[in-house]
């Protein structure tokens, strides 16, 4: 027989100092706890053979490597590809990291890109090689020399992941959505949280088809000030989505006309991918509930936060709660039926997004009679 | 800007007739439909088809020695029925790439032009994650998928590609067909087969000028569950329909793609014991709901 045995554990008390409204109720699912690991190919081609350089590209996919690295998201970078070697990237890089449906996807493509008008009247996207012909010369060169952006969208369908997202920079690249419809905004809170749980593909480009996007990149800038807080996130909880981007982007560079969506697949149709910011980057506001973790060493403890029930942390099972910033009076408490109650009290001071509280209860094991 | 196009598209339909040149060609290419009233109907200034056939396999599939034979017997049948034939035997992946890219930027460039697409060799059909079929034809230097993933990933080249890439040709009527195991699987994913009219060869004189309207045609030889015998059934099957050897089909001098699915389905099931059974699709590429095409073979000694 087992009987837990309790040496001390009372810290002293500290009261909150904001005496702000009463923390919201524990969210079961929040993406703090999904374990999920981030990976992104970034293809930037700045030297072709018969099109015209785009020198801005070198800077703009060094300065997204490393915004995206800050941001604890491992990066492959690709220049100058042949679509050979552009197919053989993307291959490599689903059929890898794809293969977990946990690893989060993100491909960022910056180059030239092409549109040609179908017999139907629709749009065809291609991303161009760097070996490609002029298409209005050589459109059968063009074509066996570049990456139809519907080849992209079938090449995710093989990942297991269960959210990717592509970026792509190109010129002429809003073709890909030409006819499809405009993805509508959540309306809550938790409709958007519930759609970040959702698999997604999601597609956002940086300028619609017939215009030319310039040299320098105020899309790539976007992305990058975004990933790295210099522009806050829309949605301010420290979870950067693609509809933020995509959101953010069609608003501020309406000149270009980017477009985003996800493929029409429904059942990839109403996720948002969503990318955990470092927290460097998105300092949570202070009338913005943040997520906090409880992790404790032994199971059925109760967590109260200035004396109100959050609910249990278990040893294995995490308590996650979202509460507004702030200095709080915890108590967290392990009830038992035969003994006194074991309690330990602590404070939580500046909580901030993400942050994880450990609950450590000095307990010893009685030897057996 | 756009006055320009026509003068491109000319540019573009001539650089591609000029290869036509050198090939065996049988007289003149012009197909022309009379109606009852004796009133002719244009349908195509010039026929070109696209003949790969991959016997000689090096990544893991086996080789299909036949296949060397059916594509020369399929090559000289077409070319009787006044297609200019580009054969190409063992293509590797970058080569068919480019011959797709050739024939779809070339003779594919002119709205007039019938053209047709077969090939004969190994396919195969992976799953998506949105447990989608996903069919793909596999060219000589294909690893086997459950050999290699990724480098048939690398070089398989997709149903959905071949269909993407008639829909990037203005050519009125694109048909494919495809003997191959495991060919079925574009339609799986796509419209589905397509319901046959009961009486086919009854074509009234109004349906002969719907005729015109743009169409893609999809016919392979077994769904995407069968495997297709190395001895091909359905390719001499094909081959003795355009020629005008059924008597069913050549009462009315034309074999529309329509009746040649229906009539290529009920011959390969009856010779497969039902253990092969073609599937075809035909594409809207207007849309739905709009007016569609339908594929035309002149039948040799037609009224």
């Amino acid at each position: 027989m087992i009987r837990p045995w309790i040496l001390a554990g009372v810290a002293a008390a500290l009261v909150a100092g904001c005496a702000s409204p009463p923390p919201p109720p524990p969210v079961a699912d929040h993406p703090s706890q999904w374990n999920e690991n981030y990976h992104a190919l970034i293809i930037g081609n700045a030297n072709y053979r018969d099109w015209r350089p785009l020198r801005g590209v070198i800077n703009d996919v060094h300065a997204l490597q490393e915004a995206l690295e800050a941001n604890q998201v491992e990066t492959t970078l690709k220049l100058d590809l042949t679509r050979a070697q552009m197919e053989e990237a993307l291959v490599d890089f689903v059929f890898s990291r794809g293969l977990d449906p946990r690893n989060k996807l993100i491909v960022y493509i910056a180059g030239h890109g092409y549109t040609e008008t179908l017999i139907s009247g629709g749009q065809w996207g291609g991303i161009v090689g760097v070996e490609s012909p002029d298409p209005r010369k050589d459109l059968a060169g063009y074509r066996r020399s570049s990456v139809p952006m519907k080849q992209l969208e079938d090449l995710l369908l093989k990942a297991k992941s269960r959210q990717a997202l592509v970026l792509l920079d190109t010129c002429f690249s809003g073709a890909l959505f030409e006819g499809a419809a405009p993805p509508v905004p959540p309306t809550s809170d938790e409709e958007r949280r519930h759609r970040e749980r959702l698999p997604t593909r999601q597609f956002i480009t940086s300028g619609s088809a017939g215009d030319r996007v310039p040299d320098f990149s105020q899309f790539n800038a976007a992305i990058l000030g975004l990933l790295t807080g210099t522009i806050r996130e829309p949605q301010w909880d420290g979870y950067l989505t693609g509809t933020e981007i995509g959101r953010y982007v069609a608003s501020t560079l309406v000149s270009q006309r980017p477009q985003y969506g996800t493929i029409r697949d429904p059942r990839y149709a109403d996720g948002d991918f969503v990318l955990r910011l470092d927290p460097r980057f998105s300092p949570a506001p202070m009338d913005q509930p943040v997520p906090v973790r409880f992790v404790s060493n032994i199971d059925g403890v109760t967590v109260y936060l200035n004396g109100r029930e959050l609910g249990k942390a278990d040893a294995r099972r995490p308590l996650d709660v979202r509460v507004l910033p702030g200095q709080y009076m915890l108590r967290a408490a392990k009830h038992f039926s035969t003994i006194p109650s074991i309690d330990r009290i602590e404070q939580i001071a500046n909580s901030w997004t993400g942050q994880t509280v450990q609950l450590r209860f000095p307990v010893q094991v009685a030897p057996p009679p | 800007m756009s006055r320009f196009v026509p003068f491109l598209l000319l540019t573009i339909a001539a650089l591609a007739a000029r290869p036509a040149a050198a090939e065996p060609m049988r007289g003149l290419a012009t197909v022309v439909m009379r109606n009852s009233a004796g009133t002719e109907i244009p349908l195509y200034s010039n026929s070109f088809a696209l003949v790969v056939g991959n016997a000689t396999y090096t990544e893991g599939y086996t080789s299909l020695p036949p296949v060397r034979v059916e594509v020369d017997l399929v090559a000289a049948a077409l070319q009787r029925n006044g297609f200019t034939v580009r054969k190409v035997l063992d293509a590797t992946y970058e080569q068919f790439l480019a011959e797709l890219a050739a024939f779809s930027a070339g003779p594919g460039a002119d709205s007039e032009n019938r053209l047709l697409f077969y090939f004969a060799g190994h396919g195969e059909t992976v799953m998506l994650e949105n447990g989608v079929p996903y069919g793909s034809i596999c060219m000589v230097d294909t690893p086997r998928a459950d050999l290699d993933r990724i480098g048939y990933e690398k070089r398989a080249v997709s149903m959905q590609r071949i269909y993407d890439e008639t829909q990037r040709m203005r050519a009125r009527h694109v048909l494919c067909l495809f003997d191959s195991c495991f060919s079925g699987s574009i339609l799986a994913s796509r419209s589905g087969g397509d319901s046959f009219a009961s009486d086919l060869d009854a074509v009234p004189d109004d349906v002969r000028d719907h005729l015109r309207h743009p169409v893609r045609q999809f016919i392979t030889a077994g769904a995407a569950d069968q495997l297709v015998p190395a001895k091909s059934v359905f390719t001499p099957a094909f081959i003795s329909l355009i020629e005008g050897r059924d008597p069913a089909a050549r009462r009315d001098g034309y074999l529309t793609g329509r009746e040649l699915a229906f009539r290529l389905y009920n011959i390969v099931v009856d010779r497969s014991k039902g253990a092969q059974t073609p599937q075809d699709a035909f594409v809207d590429i207007l849309g739905p709901g709009k007016q569609r095409g339908d594929f035309v073979f002149k039948l040799e000694g037609a009224p």
